[in-house]
């Protein structure tokens, strides 16, 4: 049980405690006069009245005192206090006991075992410090009074017509009293206290169990709230991608179907289907390798194949193995080298795919005699790579989905070149994956600047959300206008 | 053969407007294609067609609706044939039916792709027929 918790239990139980104390004290006063006049037993009736008093007051004055006490602020202290508290009342409890016990024949009263309750109530509620502390004090107590009783036989308040021997000053008797109510005490204190602390340690366990199951419950809750939003995910892209390859296998069936069917009888009518269907039948390859090539960032994290890489030679190869696709659609390729030495831990494969798409979509959306340049630096800790054209830009309307499967910007779109829509969402996926993040700036009709950083081998990875302000290039606005003469 | 009909065919695919337009042909009808509604309203000036086979999704994703509502809302062209073409039932769950949804969307008919030959002649051919009754 946590403390402030089992400082709750406490209070309470002292509160029951005094409801307790209300009874014993009527009851003291009650059980003295049905002896004394009922029973007709000689008592000291007049002392243990005044004692039930005493009793009732101290219990009143104590009940107000505590109502106008405040509350120690510190949970820690408040359970101290409170067990003090119960530790001293229940001292005084048996001290008043001990007096009831001295006005009513001493050694020789019946109710001497109770001098057992006090402290087995101890061992229940305090620590056990204080249980074994209170049964020395009950022993000690009663000692005391039955030395005294013997020494001082003036002291001794028999119960007249009780006993016919006085057994208070015999020896043997009153060793043999308080061996047995000693021996009584401690064990009761002993057992009461072990089964207590295994009754707390079990509450303690529970308690424990049930917020580790609650924590679990909200964990599973959390988990499968993230599944049912994958499932919806992974439906969604079934049916985009099976909606992408649908249009061009029915174009494919419909140019099979009039090149084999009889509807195009002219032969080389029908070779130019067989042709078409063919084209299709490769656009929809193309469409299923960069499918599996999004299949496979998903291992990336967990790659064996990480290692560190140099940016620059990545990029540079990149750019030669474009040269030619450059050449033919007539476009101006340039490298411009300013990461040096820094290298980036990624998957190399990985890493060009990334490179290699955007330099391939930059100079596929550049007309001829355009430009694009790839440039690498580092910026802070993060190695960045740059690929700008001067090419057809993108509307400002598409710029948000842009990494989305299957996107195209409309101007992409109404350029008549072929594409799957995928490779950005690839490039998104990688970059991701690899702690890196990646940045567009474009303007239609005048170019596009993509913006790749990754954090340099040796660096923490950055926190989520936005990329670090010393990858942007303050107060340098892209003009793509002037590309020509910037390269 | 005698020319059925003409039949204007309206999609932004050349493949798809080659396939449909020699299957047609082949089944004697006259094919007038466009690649957009623009194109379309261009070939409808030229000469009224007898019937339309209209893609729902070309630049835009509903251009072909819209289309469809244009021509409805013109006196001129209300009373042409529409059978619209789509593949959109699987990707979104919907699943176009000439009776269910002649209500919200203006076309006597609709076909799925890939547009199987057979469908598509007897769908324009009961069309014209009622057409010509009417």
């Amino acid at each position: 049980m946590s403390d402030p918790a089992r400082s709750e239990t406490l209070s309470s139980r002292i509160r029951w405690l005094w409801g307790l104390r209300w009874i014993a004290g009527f009851g003291l006063a009650a059980m003295t006069l049905f002896v004394h006049f009922a029973l007709g037993l000689t008592l000291a009736w007049q002392a243990l009245l005044v004692l039930a008093g005493i009793l009732l007051v101290y219990n009143a004055l104590l009940t107000l005192w505590l109502s106008r006490a405040g509350e120690p602020s510190s949970p820690g202290l408040r359970g101290k206090r409170t067990e003090r508290l119960a530790c001293s009342q229940i001292a005084v409890d048996i001290l008043i006991l001990t007096l009831c016990l001295h006005f009513s024949g001493g050694v020789e009263n019946p109710f001497v075992m109770l001098y057992v309750l006090p402290p087995v109530i101890a061992s229940v509620l305090l620590s056990s410090q204080c249980a074994y502390l209170l049964a020395g004090w009950t022993t000690v107590l009663f000692l005391a009074m039955a030395c005294c009783h013997a020494v001082w036989p003036s002291l001794h308040y028999p119960i007249g017509g009780h006993l016919p021997v006085a057994l208070f000053r015999e020896p043997v008797f009153i060793v043999g009293e308080s061996m047995a109510l000693a021996i009584a005490v401690f064990v009761s204190v002993y057992l009461a206290g072990s089964v207590a602390t295994k009754l707390r340690r079990h509450e303690q366990e529970l308690a424990e169990a049930g917020r580790a199951l609650e924590a679990r419950t909200a964990q599973l809750a959390e988990k499968n709230r993230e599944l049912q939003e994958l499932e919806t995910t992974k439906s969604r892209f079934l049916g985009l991608a099976a909606h992408q390859l649908r249009g061009p296998l029915a174009v494919t069936e419909g140019c099979l179907a009039c090149a084999c069917d009889g509807y195009e009888t002219d032969p080389a009518k029908q070779a130019e289907f067989l042709k078409r269907a063919r084209i299709r039948v490769q656009g929809m390859l193309e469409i299923v390798r960069d499918l599996l090539t999004l299949a496979g960032t998903h291992t990336l994290r967990s790659s064996t194949k990480l290692s560190a890489i140099a940016v620059d030679e990545v990029a540079g190869r990149v750019v030669d193995q474009n040269m030619d696709f450059a050449a033919s659609r007539h476009v101006d390729l340039v490298f411009q080298p300013g990461a040096h030495d820094a290298e980036v831990v990624a998957d190399e494969r990985a890493l060009t795919n990334v490179i290699g798409n955007l330099v391939s979509n930059a100079i596929k959306y550049t007309r001829e005699d355009g430009h694009v340049k790839v440039a690498t630096r580092v910026a802070g800790s993060r190695a960045v790579c740059e690929v700008i054209d001067d090419g057809i830009g993108i509307p400002d309307a598409d710029k948000e989905n842009l990494f989305k499967e299957f996107f195209r910007a409309g101007n992409a779109r109404a350029s008549g070149l072929e594409g799957t829509g995928l490779g950005l969402a690839i490039v998104k996926e990688i970059v991701d994956r690899l702690g890196g993040t990646i940045r567009v700036e474009s303007l239609e009709n005048l170019g596009t600047c993509m913006i790749v950083s990754f954090p340099c081998r040796g660096s923490a990875h950055p926190a989520e959300g936005g990329e670090p302000a010393e990858v942007e290039r303050a107060g340098e606005v892209v003009s793509f206008g002037e590309m020509s003469a910037s390269v | 053969m005698e020319q059925k009909g003409t039949v204007l065919l309206v999609d932004d695919d050349p493949d798809l407007i080659a396939c449909t337009s020699t299957m047609l042909t082949s089944a004697g009808y006259r094919v007038v294609s466009a690649q957009d509604s623009n194109e379309a309203r261009e070939r409808i000036k030229e000469g009224k067609p007898d019937l339309i086979v209209l893609d729902v999704m070309m630049g835009t994703q509903a251009e072909g609706f819209h289309f469809s509502y244009e021509l409805r809302g013109n006196p001129k062209t209300a009373d042409i044939p529409i059978i619209l073409l789509t593949g959109v039932s699987q990707a979104t769950g919907m699943d176009f039916g000439a009776e269910k949804d002649s209500e919200f969307i203006q076309a006597d008919e609709f076909l799925d792709k890939p547009v199987n030959p057979k469908e598509l002649f007897e769908k324009v051919a009961a069309l014209l027929e009622k057409s010509e009754k009417q």
